[in-house]
């Protein structure tokens, strides 16, 4: 009862918080005057659910976000399995660690979207550029927080196995890629939100469908209300990977939290 | 023996970060492998550097007049951050309200990615320093947030409820033991949001710019000057270093004895 | 023994190759030169698509691939990268011929009209008229124009028409402040109180308020020619057996230019390009645009010198830094007039 009166606040309170800032938000764009109609939520809320089953350019909202996602997808799963892989082997074996960590550290301070320039001129500007930005802007934190990782692994186990007589390589993929699996996941979380910003930059660069084109395109249309109703998209599948990817962490690292 | 591995190690990183420069040299000025508007020689970006020191040419302003106004955008940014962010965090985690009414729309804005901000900022707030200075304080402030947030409600109860008994009123026990509890977190969170502002840079920057790094870089792709990009990227990369080596050091000097 | 039998495999293997020699020859013959052309959504590739759209291509012994672009800087990221054969490009093209060694094969289109630089009516700006007695119809003075701050996409013509009014009054860049925006992203922030001047083209143009802006000076009225170029990529060109493709795709654009006189073929394949690439666009509202835009004829071409454009642009590259005084000499031998003249009499044989 108490527990159900609890979610029941949280909710109103929520709502109410956002009912306000939208009846603020009407106002001031009623009351607008600037020449270039700044639409009220009413009318950006209604032009998202116009574009769910009406095409902009090639494709509604729902082709868009595929598009988007799919370029983040192949970006991610690249960075995700060439940044653990390096990370872990960084964090483990000293003779990798001495020769790709200096490299590694002279890159890693160069943000993402410094990289779009360079990346346009190597890749041209298909899909391939996008692929590598996004690539590039996930594959620092799965790097950095394998290595953290591997390298924050209990001395006390990694003595135990030695003393049962478990090798060197042995100890790596029993020992140590397993206990480093909870920060790879609090790596993977970073290098979600930083994949999906770069694919949004990536596009607002030069794209002829997606998320970021909507907005670009609504910019080059000089049309507000798409503008905006693109951003809200952004939000709502901003939101929902998020929310994803918490819960695959708390499903499978089932066993890191009983112990909490 | 122990010292002298380390030494192996060290002189095998050396030789790898010398190789990563030889490589590179090799693949663009010595066997033309890779063209030059492509990708500039380390020799050729030196020579640019150096050009670029005092002159305006192509892209109408010298390197340390970008630096110049890069920084100012970024550090105005976030200030906002962490003015508006600390205590916003404070605020949410300290008094139920604020966090049940707040949260949930920091949790959507924060799904946003400043760079989608951009084609709305123009017409909000035009394309001045201040506009810039709010892309990059949106994302300096989330991790401002999320730290001091997290920071002040891993204060333990059993600590509150001693101030409490002694008759510490609730703002007071906020400034006497939450606050200090806080402080390593808060610490952490300036750091996170350092890196991202300088991060965002690049995005604040293609607002529409006369000046800075990231119209630099933008600059060298419109005229199709690798060497431009590369000094630009490279220049970002030394400043971020830079930046987040000096915020170790102080939060060394501010946050005596233990860190976390 | 063995030696005959070598010969005679020697012979088989000889004619074996030959006979195989004339079938991929012939079949060269019949297989048209596929042409993949770099093109914009906006009128100065219509040709191309009128052309692709008519067969003329397929009728006259190449095929045309047609791929759009958002810009004309991607257009020559993909011509360095190989991607495409021929562009159709405007200013930009003078950094594929100096930095990617592509080749100018002629300028097709006079495309000044509609690029622009606005003021808002209340400026000082605007309030000067006729400083200048060689240019009359240019607005501002050296002392009004100083200290400005220009909004505009740089790297494009529309920096070199804003460098050319500057050079009218004495100034140059460094008197004013220049910000690199898009046409559209520059409308936003200049009704929105941004900046004192603001570069625009159509369609954008046409969205600034007359009551409220006014054109401080234009391509046409600084004395700027403006105009829109073919280009192919080196390796495409120095290929011999192109050349004849290259000549035919240049008599078709001349044949296009005589068809696009008749405005109603013009406009309505500008409708469908503009269509095709996922603009809607009001007919009535653009056609005083297309029309002021025309494409170069036979006529023309034989009466002006449509390759001034393209070497203003070069030079004035070459004054503001952008590419030295060698890369300039690069560009002008990277001029070629042999198809053109070649398409020019074929046309004249073929359809006058």
């Amino acid at each position: 009862m108490r527990h159900n009166y609890g979610k029941i606040r949280v909710v109103l309170y929520g709502a109410g918080t956002f009912l306000v800032l939208l009846s603020l938000w009407q106002i001031a764009a009623m009351t607008s005057n600037s020449e270039i109609g700044f639409p009220t939520p009413v009318a950006v809320i209604g032009r998202f659910f116009h574009m769910l089953s009406n095409k902009v350019g090639s494709y509604t909202i729902w082709g868009h976000t595929l598009w988007s996602l799919s370029r983040v997808v192949i970006g991610y799963l690249l960075a995700c399995v060439l940044g653990v892989v390096l990370g872990l082997t960084m964090g483990w074996f000293p003779y990798v660690k001495a020769l790709f960590k200096p490299v590694f550290d002279l890159l890693r301070p160069i943000a993402p979207l410094a990289w779009i320039p360079l990346a346009i001129l190597w890749f041209g500007i298909g899909e391939k550029y996008k692929y590598f930005l996004i690539f590039i802007a996930a594959f620092v934190p799965f790097t950095l927080n394998s290595y953290a990782g591997a390298v924050r692994v209990d001395r006390q186990l990694i003595g135990a196995a030695r003393m049962l007589g478990a090798s060197h390589s042995q100890v790596f993929f029993r020992i140590v890629v397993p206990s480093a699996v909870p920060s790879i996941f609090s790596g993977a979380q970073v290098a979600l939100s930083n994949a999906w910003m770069t694919m949004l930059a990536a596009e607002m660069v030069r794209s002829s469908e997606g998320i970021g084109w909507l907005i670009i395109a609504g910019q080059g249309i000089n049309d507000m209300t798409q503008m905006i109703a693109g951003m809200l998209a952004i939000g709502i599948v901003g939101f929902l990977l998020a929310n994803g990817m918490r819960l695959l962490e708390r499903r499978c690292l089932v066993w890191n939290n009983q112990g909490k | 023996m122990k010292k002298k591995s380390k030494l192996k190690f060290q002189i095998i990183s050396i030789i790898s970060l010398i190789a990563f420069f030889a490589i590179w040299q090799l693949l663009t000025d010595v066997y033309r492998v890779i063209p030059s508007t492509m990708l500039p020689s380390p020799v050729k970006v030196l020579q640019t550097i150096g050009m670029k020191w005092s002159v305006k040419k192509p892209d109408g302003s010298t390197l340390p007049q970008h630096i110049l106004a890069s920084l100012q955008v970024s550090g105005l940014g976030f200030c906002l951050g962490a003015v508006i962010g600390v205590p916003l965090g404070v605020i949410m985690a300290w008094w139920e309200k604020a966090d049940l009414s707040l949260k949930p729309v920091f949790d959507f804005v924060r799904t946003i990615p400043p760079i989608a901000w951009i084609p709305i900022m123009i017409v909000l707030l035009g394309i001045g320093v201040v506009a810039k200075a709010s892309i990059v304080f949106l994302s300096a402030f989330i991790p401002c947030v999320i730290n001091s947030y997290t920071g002040i409600k891993a204060t333990k109860t059993v600590h509150i409820w001693v101030a409490q008994t002694f008759g510490g009123s609730k703002t007071r026990t906020l400034f006497k033991v939450a606050i200090p509890t806080a402080l390593p977190y808060i610490f952490t969170g300036l750091k996170v949001s350092l890196n991202s502002s300088w991060g965002a840079l690049v995005a604040a920057e293609m607002l529409g710019s006369a000046s800075g790094l990231g119209y630099m870089i933008q600059m060298g792709r419109l005229l199709s000057r690798a060497d431009l990009i590369v000094v630009g990227m490279i220049v970002i990369g030394i400043i971020g270093t830079i930046l987040s080596a000096f915020l170790d050091s102080l939060e060394k000097i501010v946050v005596k004895g233990e860190v976390r | 023994m063995k030696k005959k039998a070598a010969a005679v495999l020697m012979a088989a293997i000889t004619a074996a190759a030959a006979s195989l020699g004339t079938v991929t020859a012939l079949a060269a013959e019949e297989e048209p030169v596929t042409i993949r052309v770099a093109t914009l959504a906006q009128q100065l590739s219509l040709p191309m698509y009128y052309i692709s759209e008519q067969g003329w291509d397929v009728e006259n012994g190449f095929k045309l691939e047609i791929t759009t672009f958002s810009q004309g800087t991607g257009i020559n990221e993909a011509l360095g990268s190989g991607l495409v054969d021929v562009c159709t490009i405007g200013a930009a093209g003078v950094n594929s011929c100096c930095i990617y060694d592509a080749v100018y094969l002629f300028s097709h289109e006079d495309s000044a009209a509609g690029q622009q630089v606005m003021v808002r009516n209340d400026s000082p700006i605007a309030q000067e008229k006729g400083y200048l007695e060689d240019y009359p119809e240019l607005l501002g003075s050296p002392e009004t124009i100083k200290d400005a701050t220009i909004l505009l996409p740089m790297g494009t013509g529309s920096q070199i028409n804003v460098d050319t009014y500057l050079d009218r009054f004495g100034l140059t860049e460094d008197d004013v402040t220049l910000v690199n925006m898009d046409t559209a992203p520059a409308y936003q922030a200049f009704v929105s109180g941004e900046g004192d001047m603001a570069h625009t083209c159509y369609p954008t143009a046409d969205e600034y308020d007359p009551e409220q802006y006014t054109v401080a000076f234009s391509m046409n009225t600084v004395g700027l020619p403006y105009y829109d170029n073919i280009i192919a990529s080196r390796s495409f060109f120095e290929d011999e057996k192109n050349h004849d493709a290259l000549v035919a795709l240049c008599v078709q654009l001349l044949r296009t230019a005589e068809t696009f006189k008749d405005d109603t073929v013009l406009m309505d394949t500008m409708m469908a390009w503009y269509e095709l690439n996922g603009q809607t666009v009001d007919r009535d509202k653009i056609e005083h645009q297309v029309l002021e835009r025309p494409f170069f004829t036979y006529e023309d071409l034989s009466s002006i010198d449509a390759t001034a454009s393209f070497k203003i642009m070069a030079e004035f590259y070459a004054t503001i830094g952008n590419i030295t005084e060698e890369d300039l000499e690069h560009v002008f031998a990277n001029m070629d007039d042999t198809i053109i003249s070649e398409a020019l009499s074929v046309y004249a044989e073929t359809y006058l």
